[in-house]
């Protein structure tokens, strides 16, 4: 899932500081998940956002705002809300933003900061897992991603920045590389790790792709 | 003589590292090179060491050149993509340097106020096999160059680095991509570099059975890191942030009882040189930019 952090509320009261009616919308799954975007914190951001002045002309969680089918036939349902509001504050990831902008014609505030791609531990533990690199080599790293999990994304084995087997940069997390190491030579497949890795293919990675399937 | 041509001697080599000032006055970092350049045989110059900006590690290496002493440019892959580093390289040879030292490269401190995008497209090993296909003629597209370069190529090992195992693999991956010499991360006793070295030469084999790689690998020149620990505050310095360097807890207490600290560093880091004649192919001296406490060590031996 996408983990995503509130923004601060000053930053969110400087965004809409040019409006005074709002609209709400939460994401009903990545932001309910990590407890940024759901049910709760729609009625907070309601709550919080009218002691600052602001006129709630109303607030709906979307089940995914990101899938276009379910946030228009959200804003078809919240017409007479939304037609009275002057602005929406978005609390989903920026996709979920996005995706309602392109079917809105008032401004969208996004409330939130789209962090990572993440497990889930438990209702308070995210742990980033994936960077969307596109180019995945799971199988020849123990399963363990060291695009994501080594701040250098080194694909050949580890830096000499390590303090004993503590990585350079997240010093609480053991090196990824130490992590690999172990696993695989306790599988006895050490020889996985001689082979010699090419760059990560980064054409694979333009920008505001679009992927049409037939 | 160059650099490239002491490789394959039999004379301990000594490097010394200097990096470039913080803006465009040269002034110091001139008058440091003019207190070690008699008695060293490159002079290595840092790129953007611990992520923090100094001037083009290119250009200084270049200015020493200039003046006719023999420069390793250090790079990393933390500030470059690919197409920077073909270009610099050429660059590189273009303004007469010879040697290069790849390092992956220090990550930025989360606690900078303006904080860099790391790049780090191709690690070390990457950067090497890139340096040698540029040797050849050819960029990363497979389209031919207009001269090529040719240099000697250096890489970095940190003898304290565990686990051990998937360390020594990643050093004879750039041996085997091309490092021709290794300068070490500082050691403060013998015994640091003696067990790693051992254990890089046992792994020889292994590497080579594993491995696609050309055979037999040739041993590259080892130059062990010397830093001088002159003062505790020194020593607390490196220990909290150079990555990688490890300090034995007695250096600290022998530190904390010395009248002069000074002295004591001096006599710890030439006591520790002359051990590595016997054990190492060279020296690689680091002190900061102290230029004074190098020159007096430099001095002290008989190279």
């Amino acid at each position: 899932m996408i983990f995503t952090e509130a923004k601060s509320k000053e930053k969110i009261l400087k965004s809409l500081s040019a409006f005074e009616k709002i609209f709400i919308f939460g994401c009903g799954s990545c932001a309910t998940k990590c407890g940024t975007g759901g049910e709760d914190e729609v009625k907070a951001a309601s709550h919080w956002l009218t002691e600052n002045g602001k006129k709630i002309t109303g607030f709906f969680v979307i089940e995914s705002p990101c899938d276009e089918r379910l946030t228009k036939k959200a804003l078809r349902e919240k017409k007479k809300e939304l037609g009275q509001a002057e602005a929406v504050l978005v609390l989903s990831c920026g996709s979920g933003v996005q995706t309602i902008v392109e079917n809105l014609n008032i401004p969208a505030v996004p409330g939130l900061d789209s962090m990572f791609l993440a497990k889930i531990e438990n209702s308070k533990n995210f742990q980033e897992k994936c960077s969307l690199c596109g180019d995945c080599i799971l199988e020849e790293t123990a399963g363990l991603c060291v695009i994501t999990l080594c701040p250098k994304h080194l694909k050949n084995g580890p830096c000499g920045g390590s303090d004993g087997e503590k990585c350079e940069v997240n010093t609480e997390s053991e090196c990824v590389w130490s992590l690999i190491y172990k696993k695989l030579k306790k599988q006895n497949k050490l020889s996985q790790l001689f082979t010699f890795q090419n760059p990560q293919k980064f054409s694979q990675k333009i920008p505001g792709q679009i992927v049409k399937k037939l | 003589m160059k650099f490239k041509q002491l490789l394959p001697t039999k004379k301990f080599l000594i490097t010394g590292e200097l990096a470039p000032p913080k803006g465009t006055d040269l002034e110091d970092f001139d008058k440091n090179v003019g207190l070690i350049k008699d008695y060293v045989d490159a002079i290595n110059v840092t790129d953007n060491q611990r992520a923090i900006m100094r001037a083009s590690s290119l250009a200084c290496a270049a200015h020493l050149v200039q003046a006719g002493i023999p420069a390793i440019w250090q790079i990393t892959g933390r500030d470059r993509n690919s197409l920077a580093l073909e270009s610099d390289i050429l660059g590189t040879s273009i303004l007469g340097i010879e040697n290069i030292l790849v390092v992956g490269g220090d990550y930025p401190a989360k606690k900078s106020k303006h904080f860099p995008k790391p790049v780090y497209e191709l690690d070390s090993v990457q950067i090497i096999q890139l340096i040698k296909k540029l040797e050849t003629g050819f960029d990363l597209n497979d389209q031919p160059l207009k001269g090529k370069p040719s240099f000697t190529i250096g890489a970095v090992a940190n003898p304290e680095a565990e686990p051990l195992e998937i360390h020594l693999l990643k050093l004879w991956k750039k041996v085997s991509a091309g490092a021709q010499f290794i300068q070490t991360q500082p050691i403060f006793e013998i015994s640091q570099f003696e067990k790693f070295f051992e254990a890089f030469l046992n792994y020889q084999e292994t590497f080579e059975k594993n491995s696609d790689c050309q055979k037999p690998l040739v041993v590259p020149k080892f130059l062990v890191g010397v830093f001088p620990l002159t003062s505790l505050k020194t020593a607390r310095f490196l220990h909290d942030n150079l990555a990688g360097v490890k300090i034995p807890e007695k250096i600290f207490t022998e530190l904390e009882k010395s009248p002069d600290q000074v002295q004591t560093g001096l006599e710890a880091a030439v006591e520790l040189i002359e051990k590595l004649k016997a054990k190492s192919d060279g020296v690689h001296l680091m002190a900061m930019g102290a230029g004074e406490i190098m020159q007096k060590i430099l001095r002290s031996q008989n190279f």
